[in-house]
Order: C-alpha cells, then sequence, then structure tokens
C-alpha cells in the first residue's frame, strides 16, 4: 500500500506533536508588489518558528492575518486558496474580494523548511535600522529576506548554530555557507579540483585554446580548497558556537586569513580590466523641464539632453504617457503639435479599421480560420492571468481585460507573420496602465514589438543569439564566474530566458519596471545595455552561486526566485559601471563592441556577433518613418553634451592583458608556496 | 545535534533508500501544468496562475514505503513557439507527466503529440504519465474519460483526471510515478544532475535512465 505521504508541512498548522523551540514575531516580508498598493499592505507582519517536529527540525515563518483567517479552516489540509476567492466576489465585491484575495497574496510569502536543507543564508549588518535573512536552501530555493523589525534574528542564528556548522563566506561579509557534516569533506573537496577525475584531459585542452579563463577558474577553486582545508579544523563538533559568536560579531569583517589567500586571485581579475568607475543616478524628469524642453511649435530640442536625463533618472509618472509616446515611436522627435494631431487622428483611423478586421469575423467563417482561432484562445488565456493583483486588472469582469484583449487581438491583425506569443501580455502590460487609452496603448505596444520582435520568432534565435551574447560579454568581464557557470552547465545562460524576454518585467515591482524599461528605451549608453543589466544582477548574486556550488538547477531556481527582490537603482548603477568599464577597456574586442551596440561605423557590420540587423521590421510602417539619429550623437551617446548630472569618473585604461601573464604567475606562487 | 548523521528524513523515514528522479510537465498552455507542479509541492491553487516564461523547478520528496522519492520538477512553458526549447528539459528526465484540459478538445491532441515525441527522442525508460487536468470541470467536457483512458493504455501510460483547484489525484499521480519508477540500487549511473542541458545539441545520446539511488 502506499503511504499517502507527501511532506506538506508547511500548510498545516502547526500539529500538537510538534515543539516550538523558539518563535518571534514582528517579523516582516517587505512586498512592493506594485506602485498602487497602499504603504501598509507593502510589509506583511508575520512570525517565525523554529520547530521540532516528528520528521524534523523546521523554520517557519506565517504572515500574521492569515493565521486569523485561517483559523475556520484549521483542520483542512489543502487549503484550497482560489475557492474562497471565487466564491467572495458575487455578494460583496469590494470587501470579500479584498480580504480574501489578500489571504492569498499574504499565504503565498509562508516560509517553511527542513533546517537540514538549509544551504545558505545572507544577513545584513543591522545598522540600516533592522536586521534581515535570507535563507537559500540547498536545491535553490531563495525565501524573501525577513526583515526582524523587533530583533531575533541574532537569537534564531544562535539556535540554527545548535544544529549547523557554519561559515561566513571570505568574499561577501553578508553571506553564510551551511558546512556539510560529511566526515570526509577533505577528500571531497580534492575530488571538486577535477584533479584526478577524467575530466582534467578536458581541462587541460581547455587551458590550451583559453588558458586565461581556464586559469582563472582553476585558481578559484585551487583556493577555495586551500581556504577549506586551513580554515576547516579536524574537529567539526566543536566549531558550531565559536563560528556562531563570529557571525554575532557585527564589526568583525570575516576572515582575515582567507582573504589573504584569496588576495592572489583578486589581483588577477582586478588587473585585467580597469576600475569600475562610481556612477551616480539622477531625479525623473519632470513637467516642468519636459515643457522647457518644447518650443512655440511644440517641437522637442535638444533630444540629446533629454534623453540623457530619462536615462539618468527616468521620468516622473504624470508625464510618462506624453514622453513614453516618444521612447517609443509613437510621435517623432522632430514632431510639432500640429504633425502630431494629424499623425494621433491617423493612428486612432488606422487602429480601428484593424479592429475591425477581426471583429467582424463570425463564428461560422472562425470555423474556417483555425489560425485565427488558436491565436485568440491563446490571448483569452494569458489575458486572465496577467498582472491580476494589480489594481488596474484585478477583480473578475474588470473591463481593462477587454481592452487587454483587444490590443493583442489587434496586434495579431497588425504582424499577422509573428502572432501571439506568450510575454507579449506582458509586456503590453505596463504600457497600458501608463496609456490608460486603447489606441495609445495599441501603438505604443507595436512600437516596443519593432524593438523586440526577434525574441518571439518561432526559431527562438533571437533568444539564442541574446543568451550567446552574454556570454561572450562576460567571458570577457568576470571569466572567473563564467568559467564557473560554463563548468556547472549554465554556459548556455538559459537562467537569463525570462530576463530578456520580457526587459525583467517579472523580476522588478509595476513602477520598478516602467522606470526601468524608461530607462532601456533611451537606448544609452549603449543599444544593448540590457545585457549589461543581466551581467550588473549576476555580478551581484556572483559570491552566492559560486559559494553555494549552485548547479544548473539551484542557478535556475535561485534566479527566479529573486524576482521582486532585485534592487533596481543599484542595478542600473553596477550596470553603467560595468559599461564604462568594458568601454575603457583598451582590449575590448570589436565584436563585443558590436554586440553592446557601442560601434556604429559600417565597416564593421559583417563582424560574427550573433546580431543580425534585421533586414527591415516586418511592418513596414510608412505612416511613421524610423527615426534615425545621426551618427555622430550616437556613437557618442554616452558622454555626450554632457548632461552634467552625475557624468561618471573615469579612468584611463593603464592595466590590461599584458600585465596578466605576470600577475597569473604571482597567484601560482601564492597558490604553491 | 547527533541525529544528523542518520538524516532522519524526511517524515520519519530514518533509513532506507533515497531516489532522485527528473521528472518534466508538458502540456498546452493553460491546461494547469504549473497549477498541478503549485499543488503538488506547495498545496495551493491560485486563480490567476501566471503564464511560465522560459522553465521553473522545483523539488519535492514523496515517502514510498521505505524509500524516499525526491522529485525534481520541470515546469515547461506551452506554447507552441517555445517548443524548440523542450528537449532541453526531458533529456535525461526519468519521468513526465504530460497534461491536457479536459474541458478542451485540442489540448488532447496537443497531449498526443506530446507523447508521441517523448515516444521518439526521451530516455526510453521514461515513465509517462497522461493527465487530463481541471476534472472539476466536468459540466464543460470535451474530452470523454474513456477515450483518453484507451489512449493511456495503447501507449501504456499512466493515466488519471486530475484536479489542481480540489488536488483531487494531484499527489496520487505523482505517486503512482515514484510507484513505477525503477528504485533498485545502482540502477542508474551518474547522479542525473551531472547531465548537461545545452541548446542545439539534442543528437547527443541520453546518457543515463533509470533512477539514482544511494
Ligand atoms: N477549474 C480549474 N482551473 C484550473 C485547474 N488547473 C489550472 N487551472 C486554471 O487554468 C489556468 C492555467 O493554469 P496554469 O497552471 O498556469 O497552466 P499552464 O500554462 O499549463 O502552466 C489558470 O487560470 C488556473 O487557475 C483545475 O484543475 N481546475
Ligand atoms: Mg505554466
Amino acid at each position: 500500500m502506499i503511504k499517502l505521504d507527501v511532506i506538506h508541512t508547511q500548510h498545516r498548522k502547526m500539529a500538537s506533536q510538534s515543539q516550538v523551540l523558539f518563535e518571534r514575531d514582528g517579523v516582516y516580508i517587505h512586498v512592493n508588489v506594485n506602485s498602487t498598493t497602499a504603504d501598509k499592505d507593502a510589509h506583511i507582519p508575520g512570525r517565525v518558528y523554529l520547530a521540532q517536529k516528528p520528521e524534523g527540525s523546521f523554520i517557519e515563518w506565517k504572515a500574521e492575518d492569515v493565521q486569523s483567517l485561517d483559523s475556520n479552516q484549521n483542520d483542512q489540509e489543502w487549503a484550497v486558496i482560489g475557492t474562497t476567492c471565487s466564491v467572495g466576489y458575487k455578494p460583496d465585491k469590494d470587501n470579500v474580494v479584498s480580504v480574501s484575495s489578500k489571504a492569498e497574496t499574504r499565504k503565498r510569502y509562508n516560509v517553511s523548511f527542513d533546517i537540514l536543507d538549509l544551504k545558505s543564508f545572507k544577513r545584513n549588518a543591522p545598522n540600516h535600522g533592522w536586521a534581515y535573512i535570507i535563507f537559500i536552501l540547498k536545491d535553490g530555493t531563495t525565501y524573501p529576506a525577513l526583515h526582524f523589525h523587533s530583533g531575533g534574528s541574532k537569537a534564531l542564528l544562535q539556535q540554527i548554530g545548535k544544529y549547523l556548522h557554519i561559515k561566513r563566506s571570505p568574499n561577501d561579509s553578508r553571506l553564510f555557507i551551511v558546512q556539510e557534516h560529511d566526515p570526509d569533506m577533505l577528500s571531497k573537496s580534492f575530488d571538486e579540483l577535477h584533479l584526478f577525475s577524467e575530466s582534467s584531459a578536458y581541462r587541460v585542452t581547455k587551458f590550451i585554446n583559453d588558458p586565461y579563463t581556464t586559469a582563472l577558474g582553476g585558481f578559484a577553486k585551487v583556493t577555495n580548497f586551500l581556504r577549506d582545508s586551513i580554515m576547516t579544523p579536524e574537529n567539526v563538533t566543536s566549531r558550531p558556537k565559536e563560528e556562531v559568536a563570529e557571525i554575532l560579531q557585527e564589526d568583525i569583517p570575516g576572515m582575515e586569513i582567507s582573504q589573504q589567500v584569496e588576495a592572489g586571485f583578486e589581483v588577477v581579475t582586478k588587473t585585467k580590466l580597469p576600475n569600475r568607475p562610481e556612477v551616480t543616478r539622477g531625479q525623473p524628469l519632470n513637467s516642468q523641464q519636459w515643457s522647457k524642453h518644447m518650443d512655440r511649435d511644440g517641437q522637442i530640442k535638444d533630444v540629446e539632453h533629454l534623453k540623457d536625463v530619462i536615462f539618468r533618472g527616468g521620468v516622473e509618472p504624470c508625464i510618462r504617457n506624453e514622453v513614453w509616446k516618444f521612447l517609443l515611436n509613437y510621435y517623432d522627435w522632430q514632431s510639432t503639435y500640429k504633425t502630431r494631431a494629424d499623425e494621433r487622428k491617423r493612428k486612432v483611423d488606422d487602429y480601428f479599421r484593424m479592429k475591425l478586421q477581426w471583429k467582424t469575423i463570425n463564428d461560422v467563417q472562425e470555423n474556417r480560420f483555425s489560425l485565427l482561432k488558436e491565436r485568440k484562445c491563446l490571448i483569452e488565456k494569458d489575458v486572465t492571468r496577467t498582472d491580476r493583483t494589480h489594481k488596474f486588472f484585478e477583480g473578475e469582469c474588470n473591463p481593462n481585460l477587454q481592452v487587454l484583449n483587444d490590443i493583442l487581438m489587434t496586434y495579431c491583425m497588425y504582424n499577422f507573420d509573428l502572432g501571439y506569443v506568450q510575454g507579449m501580455s506582458d509586456l503590453l502590460s505596463p504600457i497600458l496602465v501608463v496609456m490608460e487609452n486603447e489606441v495609445d496603448a495599441f501603438w505604443c505596444f507595436a512600437g516596443l514589438m519593432d524593438k523586440v520582435w526577434e525574441n518571439f520568432e518561432m526559431d527562438q534565435k533571437g533568444m539564442k543569439c541574446q543568451l550567446a551574447d552574454i556570454h561572450r560579454l562576460m567571458q570577457f568581464s568576470d571569466p572567473e564566474l563564467c568559467s564557473y557557470l560554463e563548468s556547472h552547465d549554465s554556459g548556455n545562460f538559459y537562467f537569463c530566458f525570462r530576463w530578456l524576454l520580457i526587459f525583467f518585467k517579472r523580476e522588478f515591482s509595476f513602477s520598478d519596471v516602467q522606470r526601468l524599461w524608461e530607462v532601456i528605451w533611451t537606448e544609452r549608453p549603449c543599444k544593448s545595455f540590457h545585457l549589461v543589466i543581466c551581467l550588473a544582477i549576476l555580478d551581484t548574486e556572483k559570491t552566492t552561486l559560486i559559494e553555494n556550488k549552485f548547479g544548473f538547477t539551484e542557478i535556475l531556481k535561485h534566479i527566479n526566485d529573486m524576482s521582486l527582490a532585485i534592487h533596481l537603482e543599484e542595478t542600473l548603477k553596477k550596470a553603467e559601471s560595468i559599461f564604462l568599464q568594458l568601454k575603457n577597456s583598451k582590449k575590448l574586442p570589436a565584436t563585443l563592441k558590436e554586440i553592446l551596440g557601442m560601434e556604429l561605423s559600417p565597416s564593421s557590420s559583417t563582424s560574427s556577433s550573433c546580431k543580425t540587423t534585421p533586414i527591415g521590421t516586418p511592418i513596414n510602417r510608412e505612416s511613421t518613418p524610423k527615426l534615425e539619429l545621426p551618427f555622430q550623437g550616437r556613437e557618442n551617446g554616452l558622454s555626450a553634451p554632457s548632461s552634467g548630472s552625475g557624468t561618471a569618473v573615469t579612468t584611463p585604461d593603464d592595466s590590461s592583458l599584458e600585465i596578466l601573464t605576470d600577475n597569473a604567475d604571482t597567484a601560482m606562487n601564492l597558490v604553491y608556496n | 545535534m547527533a541525529n544528523r548523521a542518520g538524516a532522519q528524513r524526511p517524515n520519519g523515514a530514518t533509513q532506507g533508500k533515497i531516489c532522485q528522479f527528473k521528472l518534466v510537465l508538458l502540456g498546452e498552455s493553460a491546461v494547469g501544468k504549473s497549477s498541478l507542479v503549485l499543488r503538488f509541492v506547495k498545496g495551493q491553487f491560485h486563480e490567476y496562475q501566471e503564464s511560465t516564461i522560459g522553465a521553473a523547478f522545483l523539488t519535492q520528496t514523496v515517502c514510498l514505503d521505505d524509500t524516499t522519492v525526491k522529485f525534481e520538477i520541470w515546469d515547461t512553458a506551452g506554447q507552441e513557439r517555445y517548443h524548440s526549447l523542450a528537449p532541453m528539459y526531458y533529456r535525461g528526465a526519468q519521468a513526465a507527466i504530460v497534461v491536457y484540459d479536459i474541458t478542451n478538445q485540442d489540448t488532447f491532441g496537443r497531449a498526443k503529440t506530446w507523447v508521441k515525441e517523448l515516444q521518439r527522442q526521451a530516455s526510453p525508460n521514461i515513465v509517462i504519465a497522461l493527465a487530463g487536468n481541471k476534472s472539476d470541470l466536468s459540466n464543460k467536457r470535451m474530452v470523454e474519460y474513456e477515450e483518453a483512458q484507451a489512449y493511456a493504455e495503447e501507449n501504456s501510460l499512466l493515466f488519471m483526471e486530475t484536479s489542481a483547484k480540489t488536488a483531487m489525484n494531484v499527489n496520487d499521480i505523482f505517486l503512482a510515478i515514484a510507484k513505477k519508477l525503477p528504485k533498485n540500487e545502482g540502477g542508474g549511473a551518474a547522479q542525473p544532475r551531472q547531465q548537461g542541458m545545452k541548446i542545439n545539441n539534442s543528437e547527443t545520446s541520453q546518457a543515463s535512465e533509470g533512477g539514482c539511488c544511494k
């Protein structure tokens, strides 16, 4: 007989036989799911537990409201959240829906895991007001940060320290890794060096082909190994208490010894590229600035400067619906009030003409038009599940869903060859929220699709190319991380798929996505800035990925779980400084320049970069001729007519590959001495 | 603490084998793949489950007599457009659940296509289960139970009608798969996750089949 024993502890109430060893309330999860949510909803209060259960020791966090809302269905093992929700719709829309859907959203955040599944955690220095802890499991699961508003994080970690042997990462003082308890840990470490396995042959060939990258990856491993053997005392069991004591010493920054050991390869990585310059972000473009940029006829003056400002700070929400029309080629930058009025009229007519084309197809026709019918179904399915937690789309029978649907159907007629592809509704939704108008949203969406249609093509070539482009960029910008990913089945960078396909739409809150998109649409400081943003996020996660020894699945899971936990402005700053670092490097290969879209000299367009210049976008929009910026303007796009505000300080590229061999030797000596 | 050595987990299965299997979910968009996984792994159901972009990875452990079976579950995007990425996920999988929506005949046709593709391209010993999901919507049923069952029998598939919404048969289908998977000692070659996941490389032979038991 099968024992129906799925491990579902997190959704049961604390069973009576489980013993709570530690609990603390005032522990919050911060959600900034969307900007329209009132502030009080952005912090979910809850309680953290350490509980001893028959099946093991568990760390749990439960939202407070959910506990009380739950109490009437206490014994129900499988809580069906959706049912309560849909029942609630009929009688009293406002009231019931908000309570039950709130419960639904909150419950999603509940945390529960066996302490033996813990792989690592990140704890910030609590001088930002309070401490938070991010737990990361062995399978890559990454929970949202638990914020200890009224303290207690130390006490919890002290408890955890009784079970696990924890070490602080030498590379990131906030990261703590659970050590394996394997008695033969040392021999395992040897295995990880691959010195004696069959893969060493592979390494050797690789070394010949690409000595630099391979060596770096190798060094990292050797130093890690050294560190492990130096830092791991014989008697593991006696350690935990001291280690925890050390964790709790906020002021002692990690372990000096290992940092010295690490120094060798630090030097190597750092000398390769020029420093990353400091950059600052600016204020969003406001309505006064915007109107000052228009002359009497309504023509935009000094477009380049305007784009610089938008790149540096975005656009204030109240003028978004105007500015985005320019960024998305709805209006020409050279247009005037007069030409814009004409243009808009044309667009309205054009839209309704195309909308009629599918609206007037009756059921009989549709039955013989399977392709259209298929797309109609697909769109319907996706519209009902796009951003339904956002105010603009929430609730059953929300009329905005119909608008979303109609725009996507009309886009099908506008670009039938491409059709509807999953992901498009995600791209449309923030635009519709800004435009609040069907026709305007359609044309802005069409403008965005002109930029990204290749991502949605049948053969997925556009996506594969971009993934390969990130790989190439990282080979140059961070060979160490690159070689780590390659040796962990992740050289295809497939974990960036969602980022690229829908431009980070699922990774940031709604308002952050709008900010990010307007920054990217300026095509500053280079055309493919979104690829550099990928590098920046991965750079932030580097220590976590490497020190947790994550492989393909764990990396993908960790990256997926980072949704809504990425700091936008920090990421943008880092991405720009990585860009400047690359740009300042004399050795930046032409192919990379081309991937980045930095170089526009016509002669270089035949190089091997993946990027194919489309021979005309799929649609010829006679009505809106594509605006071509003058060459000059784009080439200096970055430093162009210095915007004054926060222009980066750049350092000349004085260290480069030549020195590298020397440093590699030094590193080698360091390792083998 | 003392009990660490014995790895006392999960659900008190102190002794016994631990098997790890890779399972992939396939099927047309919006048939309920993500919902089935969410139900199985977290016991939840979201009416407005957002569409899957790329792929998601989840794990869940079940106990089967004295064996602990750990599922490594790949949930994929269903639209035809993303078909070319599917082999990356089913390569090396020991089990697959092909899902259709009982209220939509087309999704059943698409499920058959997936089964054919798996039979041709996936590991030869892959355990395939067919799930007729949304069984709670029987008033809108378009695919008859008997029809699907007959098809499943012809192709030696496990078959159940499921509902991610009411949880009906969700655990059961995973458990039935767990039961059918080979759990013999040393059945598998290398660790399943050693296998590379490479785009554009579907020619390479499947490295290992069968589970990996320790
Ligand atoms: N009534 C009902 N709806 C379901 C069931 N499973 C999924 N759904 C709904 O079907 C839609 C698509 O589900 P999803 O899991 O995203 O499908 P996927 O695209 O195959 O992953 C969502 O709106 C779900 O709420 C079910 O068993 N019964
Ligand atoms: Mg899905």
